[in-house]
């Protein structure tokens, strides 16, 4: 059963010549209990796509049309305190920005108690009844734990500013599960961190997955990280979803132009002296995009058709859809 | 690859207390070392990578090499002079050869500032291509990949990665000698990510240049660095050549730091020729 349906979604922003639209039908699906890995090309929407889900739009964005269907509920249809009840609580947020979510006037031991606090008072919560301060300390001590802060003790007192980028990422990754969410978006979660340290933040959110059947929508660009957690991924370039399927068959038979070119930019050690590739061409601006493939200015397949019109999904294997005219 | 050293550390040291405030704390006054004791050399045209845990120091080292936070202890050579103790003006003018891509995309960017005065600040600072910084702009925008259209917009209005880059284009903007990227690719894509490190290579061969290249992706480093120092809790535990290193790592730290890399199982049936290689 699906927990989060996004259909259709576009978001445009207002620009000083007319609208720029960033998210251009945007559709993605997240099952119970199920990690959907969001990767692209920097720029292409991806914080825009996790942030439309709360219904965080920045300023100056707005919704141009599509339905995001959380337990068949549409949130865009929400009211303020409707949105209350689920932000923070059945949806969190991991975001890319560590300002977004540090204060950084509180401690984070201040910081994080305050959000399970809010956890405790909320009558329709099956928590614990309300406790005192020490205990809430305690438990704050034990996310820290859980998200493997060296020294939890001594980071409940620091300030945000205090902390290196890899603790204040994890000091977030802990505030986002103190409200126990059914569905966790983490965008660009573990950037920060160094390889041992995200792949035990790796394991803990797929033992998250496993025992409370948290639904995760993982974002980031790595995509060795993306194989080790989720099972689906979805490529994006330019505000679309162009290819979508089982990680493995991704990874292996990309059918994109884009995928395949992307892949081919992994570094590789053994081969110091070669130049690394880059997909040619730059990222059209979304102003100034035409009617055809977004990526048709660099494709290497791109046919006649390309130029006139945006390609539908297809179907290329079971799951697996690509959004292409010349496969 | 000359031997000439750039710059020259010698015991390093910088210590942070934390003050807990709070009542229900037990803890009294607690230390943190976050650099301790740190010597080691860079030579001119070299590549250095620093690797290490999180939180172990790094982005502490890299502030230190350049006074953007003073030292408990020791000293910095750079071309045998004494950085830290430089007078004013002459550190002013020595800051031009040095720059840092800063770690945080987010907090380093002043939000009330355009990209083509954030781009074009280090270069009005040291008076470099006067009354042409707007050409300078828009070439480091192009290098880094980002429309010129935007040079006249705010940071706010682009994402993590294309901030990223913002700091990169400034970093480079007075043609420094010496460059410390913190992270400096970590949140890009990696085709945005191969051509900026084309770029910075590029660069390093034509005039020569020196980066401390500090960052968790062990693959890029590997790829990158000529030579790569370890770093834990503060202390450097192993400086070494990127092959050797990679090969055969002695210390028992950077064997656990290289067991973990990510690495995607793939055999892929790619036709080669379409990535540009540039
Ligand atoms: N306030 C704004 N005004 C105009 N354009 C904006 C604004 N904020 C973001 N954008 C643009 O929207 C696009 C999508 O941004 P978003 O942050 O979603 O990218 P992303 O895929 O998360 O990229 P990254 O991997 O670099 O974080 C970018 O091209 C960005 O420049
Ligand atoms: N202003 C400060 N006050 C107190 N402690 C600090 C301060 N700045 C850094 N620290 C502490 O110093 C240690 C080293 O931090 P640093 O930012 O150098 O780590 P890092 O190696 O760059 O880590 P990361 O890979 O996560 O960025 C950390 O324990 C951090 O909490
Ligand atoms: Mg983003
Ligand atoms: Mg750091």
């Amino acid at each position: 059963m699906s927990l989060l349906e996004v259909r259709d979604l576009r978001v445009s922003f207002a620009g000083e010549n007319g609208k720029i639209p960033i998210l251009r039908g945007v559709n993605l699906k997240v099952n119970k209990g199920e990690v959907l890995g969001l990767a692209g090309e920097s720029g292409c929407g991806k914080s825009l796509t996790a942030l439309s889900i709360l219904k965080l739009l920045p300023e100056k964005a707005y919704f141009d049309g599509g339905e995001i269907l959380f337990e068949d509920e549409n949130l865009l249809e929400m009211d303020a305190n409707q949105l209350m009840k689920i932000r923070g609580r059945k949806i969190a947020m991991i975001f890319q920005e560590p300002g977004a979510s540090l204060d950084p006037l509180f401690t984070i031991g201040n910081q994080i108690g305050e959000a399970i606090e809010k956890k405790l008072n909320d009558p329709c919560s099956v928590w614990l009844p309300r406790s005192s301060k020490l205990k809430v300390m305690s438990e704050v001590e034990r996310l820290l734990g859980l998200v493997k802060m060296p020294k939890p003790k001594k980071v409940l007192h620091q300030y945000p500013h205090q902390l290196s980028g890899g603790m204040a990422q994890r000091a977030m990754i802990a505030m986002a599960l103190a409200g126990n969410p059914s569905l966790l978006i983490a965008d660009e979660p573990t950037t920060s961190l160094d390889v041992t340290t995200g792949s035990k933040i790796i394991a803990l959110l797929k033992e998250l997955r496993e025992s409370f059947k948290m639904s995760i929508l993982f974002i980031s660009h790595n995509l060795a990280l993306l194989s080790q957690i989720s099972k689906r991924i979805g490529i994006m370039y330019l505000g679309r979803i162009v290819e979508e399927g089982p990680t493995d068959e991704i990874l292996n038979q990309p059918c994109h132009p884009y995928t395949r070119l992307l892949l081919l930019c992994l570094p590789d050690p053994e081969r110091r002296d070669r130049p690394l590739s880059s997909i040619p061409g730059s990222v059209p601006e979304p102003a100034a995009l035409g009617a055809g493939c977004a990526f048709a200015s660099r494709c290497p397949k791109k046919i006649e058709i390309c130029r006139i019109k945006e390609p539908e999904m297809k179907k290329v294997g079971e799951n697996h859809l690509v959004a292409c005219h010349n496969l | 690859m000359a031997k000439e050293t750039i710059v020259k550390v010698e015991n390093l040291k910088k210590y942070y207390s934390v003050r807990p405030q709070e009542i229900f704390s037990k803890v009294g006054q607690e230390i943190i070392k976050a650099v301790d004791d740190v010597s080691f050399e860079i030579r001119k045209g070299e590549i250095l990578g620093l690797v290490g845990e999180s939180g172990c120091g790094k982005t502490t080292l890299g502030k230190l090499l350049l006074k953007l936070i003073e030292p408990d202890e020791g000293r910095v050579y750079y071309q045998e002079k004494n950085f830290l103790s430089l007078p004013a003006k002459k550190l002013r003018r020595m800051r031009r050869e040095l720059q840092i891509i800063f770690q945080d995309p987010y907090k380093s960017l002043n939000p009330r500032m355009r990209i083509a005065e954030i781009v074009s600040e280090p270069l009005i600072v040291h008076h470099l291509w006067k009354n042409k910084e707007r050409e300078r702009v828009k070439e480091l925008l192009k290098l880094v990949g980002l429309p010129a259209g935007s040079m006249d917009n705010f940071p706010h209005q682009f994402s993590g990665g294309e901030r990223q880059r913002i700091n990169i284009a400034r970093a480079l903007a007075t043609n420094p000698e010496f460059v410390i990227c913190d992270e400096a690719v970590s949140s890009l894509d990696v085709s945005i990510s191969a051509q900026i490190l084309n770029l910075l290579r590029e660069l390093q061969r034509k005039f020569s240049l020196t980066y401390l290249f500090i960052s968790h992706d062990l693959s890029v480093v590997g790829y990158f660095c000529d030579r790569v120092m370890v770093m834990e809790k503060g202390k450097i535990v192993e400086v070494e050549k990127t092959e050797k290193l990679y090969q055969n790592p002695s210390h028992s730290y950077t064997r656990t730091l290289f067991s973990s890399i990510p690495k995607i199982k793939k055999n892929l049936p790619l036709e080669k020729g379409h990535g540009q290689e540039n």
